[in-house]
């Protein structure tokens, strides 16, 4: 050990014991910080195996980029100051099973043979140490978080000098560096041990480069000079070179999709169509720029000559080429902004009302202040004619309603735009004396269609749905028409249209018959419920009318005998009176075929009755009342509450009896001198037990009888039976109150913030917006895109079908959604820069579809046959072209004060001429060898510098080795 | 009150009038059995809690009743369930048949797709038993469903049905929440695209 101090006192066994002759005392109690730190490194050093020497493949070519690397960090204290230790490893499969500690004497560590390894020159992505050393192991030492960086000589010296100590101690041959200077320099240094050798990491860091180092030739002086070998002639020094270009896009290439002006397509007739639609695509060019990387891979010195004079380097003859491209930072897009704009009204507070001023809502106000007036106008029976009006002229009556109490000026949004939204909302206004019934044209989609599953799982609506259209009418509204004023505005007419509609029996156009779907948003069950409202309501006043011409009509179906009608049954239709009651009741005392049947559907089979031969008779029924989700959530939890007793569940069947009672009242009503057998043998076969059995006679009878669970005393279906009397079902008591529940709908949706209604459109709005990448999507063919919109989807599904989702999760979502938008504007830009999308030169487009693609998906792409392939050939253009405009506009900036001058020389052709390409943006040069060192009789040890020259920073990493035996 | 108590789970009984759903609810609640019990009426409720894998869930089983009638009623009440116990009549075919009914009707009312279900043959105490063991097991295979034979009567397979189909939906992630959440779900699965970590990775420019 190495900071022990060890004191060994021999203590003599004075008087007898002679084993125990050696006393030995290992003492810590003075250890420095210092010794401390440098044992903590061994520990971490040691806990994570990195002792010995590793053994590995030679790095295949580009395994540096496309294998996966690890890392664990450990934080470690010098005194109190915190470093972290952080060991990088590229994963490869084959060492794993591998120990580190084979006896391969001699072995040099691998990060030696890595640093001449020429596989993996100028990785596109990784870590610099990587990048300047071609490790594939290596240990970072570097100030913790909010530390202060170590940048004097001593504290570097200091630590280097741990690592080195650390690194003997322990026989670790992963180099280990620290990084020293400011975090943003990036400057490290270190060194890696191995059996009799050492590789010293160091680093060059400055802003500008010296005048003699900005070429290859000064660059290799430099490596020779610091190699420093004494043998003639010198090793060959392999070369290899990287010279980077930037395309500054943009300026040329005219960004092909200007953002649409809907000003101008809402002028038009047609205007409103594009409602439906929302916008797609990037406004300005997404690909902000392209770097071009031209590569000398293996060059020998005395090959090429650079020099401050002259250089080989042409770019356009380089070996190899490669390009990557920098996507814009924050690229508009349309379809992302439309989403954003959206959801940021979800956290607006106001209601509608503070919005738009206290008078706009005045009427409105006052017609919700008192629901039950409203109930009791709207329960007397006003017959409307309806065939007088037309709907459209319903819409207009109910616009102008709104106008008397605006000033067109006042509106948020202009009359023309109104009236194309609310002409794409209900289009069947257009259409004159049409009957709405017939124009409800929305189905359920198909059940394996897409929109289906997509609706199912975001818990939106069907896309063609009124209230999938409102929610992007909302969106545009929100977007161009004058943000949350319009949005209220807007909002505001639909719900004043919808009392419209319930007033005057007109369905709403664009929703699904039937009960409300409880796999759509809440808003589209609240539309279908009060939809299923005014159809019955509709039904009623139908009922009435037709209840009317039948009596002067002569025909008389079977089911309704011409007697059945009552004369006064408007009268009749709530409830019963008490003398009608009493004949009721009497009449069923009296004998079967004497009392009128009423409200038969349909004869059951060829049942009879059991105590009369009349056929048994289904009953015209009442329809159970349709639900929306927070009404079934509310009668549930009543339902639920009364508890698991047998009161509780007695109560619990008694509230839901009425259905029953219904049912066995028009039962009654439809069979008279039926008895509850009857009842049963339609309602719940099973519960009545035929037996076949011989009588006195002998001869086999077919007996029937209750089941037991009938015969129960006392239960609720004898309870019901006994309390039911004979009434059809449209003489009963409605189980539905199509009135009441319709005033329920339209109080809620007036009562709706603007925020509210976006969050109730929110799940229609982003099924709309993955329709729409969806369909953009399939003229690309980008996989990464599929596979994206496929995690946005389930995403978005788990979030939505949350009854409260969060907000902060449904923003990334839209985030999601925009960087696929991004994704795809960006495929568009670069087809089109790769004249892919006009498709004319048959050859190369496959190539060209090929490189477009890969540019999208990899972090660098190398440019087959460089410079002369067909990529080579339109980058090359693209440089060519750019080089002629900034020349072009430098000479105008110049010549602009002198233009006589210009003039008078003629346009002559006599300036020198543009260069192809622009000065590099960066220089990257690898220069290698193996030789001796330090003396001339040591071992030759890989050697290797990495210099970077940029227009700010000129960096050299230097690896240098050399024979720790012969020195 | 919930102190210990993981999650509230919903079940629904579904099934043919007079298969014994309702008894074979009371057999799990009460551990009775009462052959005259009356014939459901809508919906029904019980409560009861149950320890699977030391895990306390408390179950709030919702019994429908089965008559055709009712079924414009009872599919309303399926909106949200975790699981659902779907039961046939061992000693009647006609209740075996109708099965391919209620799963229609499942897959039509059910908010949620990945719900469990569980397939009860109820009455094997009966000697007329003319639906075999293989083929409610065949069926069950088929629609993925997980399957027991049971009678209310005898307490045969009663508590082993709940506890599988708890033990089940509490094993499918995303099926409940913890009711010590607070509302939300689980973090984003996306994986990160990035190299994370060092913030060093870079290329030249």
């Amino acid at each position: 050990m190495h900071l022990e101090r060890n004191k060994q006192r021999a203590k003599m066994a004075a008087d007898s014991d002679p084993e125990s002759e050696v006393f030995e005392i290992t003492d810590f109690t003075t250890a420095s910080e210092w010794e401390r730190f440098i044992s903590r490194v061994e520990e971490v050093l040691n806990d994570w195996k990195l002792i010995g020497s590793g053994v590995g493949k030679p790095l295949e070519k580009g395994e540096l980029t496309s294998g996966s690397w690890e890392e664990h960090t450990q934080e470690i204290n010098f005194a109190d100051f915190r470093f972290s230790i952080t060991h990088h490893c590229l994963k490869q499969e084959s060492t794993e099973n591998e120990s580190r500690d084979e006896p391969e004497e001699d072995a040099y560590p691998l990060a030696m043979q890595d640093l001449l390894c020429m596989n993996n020159d100028f990785p596109p992505r990784a870590h610099c140490l990587v990048r300047w050393f071609g490790l594939r192991e290596f240990l970072v030492i570097a100030p913790g978080a909010h530390c202060e960086a170590v940048v004097s000589e001593s504290k570097c010296n200091l630590l280097l000098s741990s690592v080195s100590i650390a690194l003997a101690n322990t026989g670790c041959q992963v180099p280990l560096l620290v990084q020293i200077q400011q975090k943003w320099r990036k400057v490290y240094a270190g060194e890696c041990q191995g059996p009799g050798v050492r590789t010293d990491f160091e680093m060059v860091h400055l802003r500008k480069a010296p005048g003699q180092y900005t070429h290859l030739s000064g660059l290799l002086d430099i490596f020779k000079n610091k190699i420093g070998c004494p043998l003639t002639p010198l090793p060959p020094i392999s070369i290899s070179i990287r010279f980077t270009f930037v395309l500054q896009d943009g300026q040329q290439c005219s960004w092909p999709q200007q953002p649409p002006d809907f000003d101008a397509l809402l002028a038009g007739e047609v205007g409103g169509v594009e409602f439906g639609k929302l916008p797609f695509g990037a406004c300005e060019d997404p690909i902000s720029e392209l770097h071009l990387a031209t590569t000398w891979p293996n060059l020998t010195e005395g090959i090429v000559v650079d020099n401050d004079v002259y250089s080989d380097l042409d770019p356009l003859q380089a070996p190899h080429w490669s390009v990557r491209v920098r996507k814009a930072d924050n690229p508009q897009c349309l379809l992302g902004e439309f989403l954003t704009e959206f959801f940021k009204l979800c956290c607006r507070k106001e209601t509608s009302e503070e919005i738009l001023g206290r008078n706009a809502v005045d009427e409105e106000g006052k017609e919700n202040s008192d629901i039950s007036q409203a109930l009791s106008k709207l329960t007397e029976p006003t017959a409307v004619p309806i065939h007088k009006l037309s709907v459209s002229s319903m819409v207009h009556s109910a616009r102008k309603r709104i106008r008397r109490n605006r000033r067109a000026d006042e509106s948020p949004i202009n009359n023309d735009v109104l009236n194309s939204i609310l002409l794409y909302l209900f289009p069947d206004a257009a259409l004159d004396k049409a009957d709405s019934s017939e124009v409800r044209s929305s189905q359920e989609p198909a059940r394996d269609s897409e929109d289906y599953h997509l609706y199912n799982q975001l818990k939106s609506a069907p896309s063609d749905s009124l209230t999938s259209r409102l929610a992007l009418c909302v969106c545009v509204v929100n977007f161009h028409h004058g943000g949350v004023r319009a949005v209220a505005h807007l909002w505001q007419e639909f719900v004043l249209e919808m009392r419209y509609r319930w007033e005057n029996n007109c369905l709403i156009y664009g929703l699904a018959g039937g009960a409300p779907d409880l796999r759509c948003c809440l808003l589209h069950q609240k539309l279908q419920m009060l939809n299923c409202c005014i159809e019955r309501k509709r039904a009623r006043d139908d009922g009435r009318k037709s209840g009317a011409s039948d009596r002067s009509r002569a025909d008389v179906s079977p089911g309704k005998s011409w007697d059945s009608w009552s004369d006064s049954e408007d009268e009749f239709f709530e409830c019963l009176s008490d003398t009608e009651e009493m004949k009721e009741t009497d009449s069923e005392k009296r004998p079967a075929n004497k009392s009128k049947a009423e409200g038969r559907l349909q004869p059951h089979g060829k049942l009879t009755l059991l105590r009369s031969p009349e056929p048994l008779y289904i009953p015209v029924t009442q329809e159970p009342a349709p639900m929306t989700e927070d009404l079934l959530e509310e009668q549930s939890e009543v339902l639920a509450k009364l508890g698991t007793s047998a009161e509780g569940a007695h109560l619990r069947a008694r509230m839901q009896s009425a259905c029953l009672l219904s049912d066995m009242e028009s039962f009654k009503a439809a069979n008279p001198g039926c008895c509850l057998e009857d009842f049963v043998r339609w309602y719940s076969p099973r519960d009545y037990v035929e037996e076949e059995v011989v009588d006195e006679a002998g001869q086999t009878v077919t007996r029937g009888e209750l089941s037991a669970r009938m015969k129960i005393p006392g239960n609720m279906w004898v309870e019901a039976w006994e309390t039911a009397k004979a009434t059809p079902a449209r003489r009963q008591k409605r189980l539905f109150d199509d009135t009441k529940e319709a005033e329920k709908v339209l109080h809620y949706l007036s009562q709706q913030k603007p925020s509210d209604l976006t969050q109730h459109l929110m799940p229609c709005v982003l099924h709309a917006a993955l329709l729409k990448i969806k369909e953009e999507e399939a003229s690309e063919d980008i996989a990464s895109v599929r596979k994206a919109l496929q995690q946005v989807t389930a995403h978005a599904s788990k979030l939505l079908r949350h009854p409260n989702p969060d907000f902060k999760k449904l923003e990334d979502i839209i985030a999601q959604m925009s960087a696929v938008e991004a994704v795809i504007a960006c495929s568009r830009s670069l087809k089109n820069k790769f004249g892919i999308a006009g498709g004319q030169r048959e050859d190369d487009t496959d190539e060209l579809q090929r490189f477009v693609s890969c540019l999208l998906e990899e972090p660098e792409v190398s440019v087959i046959g460089a410079g002369r392939g067909p990529a080579g050939t339109i980058i090359h253009k693209l440089f060519v072209s750019s080089q002629r405009l900034v020349d072009s506009s430098d000479e105008a900036a110049l010549l602009a004060p002198m233009e006589d001058e210009a003039a008078h020389s003629g346009g002559t052709d006599d300036r020198k001429a543009v260069p192809d390409f622009p000065p590099p943006a960066g220089r990257e040069v690898l220069l290698r060898t193996c030789v001796p060192r330090p003396a001339p009789y040591s071992k030759a040890l890989p050697q290797r510098l990495f210099c970077v020259l940029t227009r700010d920073e000129f960096r050299l990493a230097g690896a240098f080795s050399s024979d720790t035996c012969f020195f | 009150m919930t102190e210990d108590i993981l999650t509230t789970l919903k079940i629904l009984i579904i099934g043919e009038s007079g298969v014994g759903k309702s008894s074979l609810l009371l057999r799990f609640t009460d551990d009775t059995f009462d052959p005259e019990i009356g014939a459901t009426i809508g919906v029904d409720f019980k409560v009861k809690t149950l320890a699977v894998d030391g895990n306390r869930a408390k179950l709030a089983i919702w019994d429908t009743a089965g008559q055709e009638r009712f079924r414009t009623l009872t599919p309303s009440y399926y909106r949200g369930a975790q699981g659902v116990i779907l039961v046939y009549d061992v000693t009647r075919r006609e209740t075996f048949a109708k099965l391919d009914n209620w799963l229609n009707e499942l897959d039509t009312y059910c908010t949620r797709n990945d719900l469990v279900k569980m397939l009860v043959g109820n009455k094997i105490d009966k000697e007329d038993r003319v639906l075999e063991r293989e083929e409610g097991l065949k069926f069950a295979r088929k629609h993925s469903m997980l399957f027991i034979e049971a009678s209310a009567k005898t307490r045969d397979g009663v508590q082993c049905a709940f506890e599988e189909l708890v033990e089940k939906i509490l094993q499918t992630p995303g099926l409940w929440e913890s009711v010590h959440k607070t509302r939300g779900v689980a973090l984003s699965e996306l994986p990160e695209t990035g190299q994370g970590g060092c913030g060093a990775y870079c290329s030249l420019l």
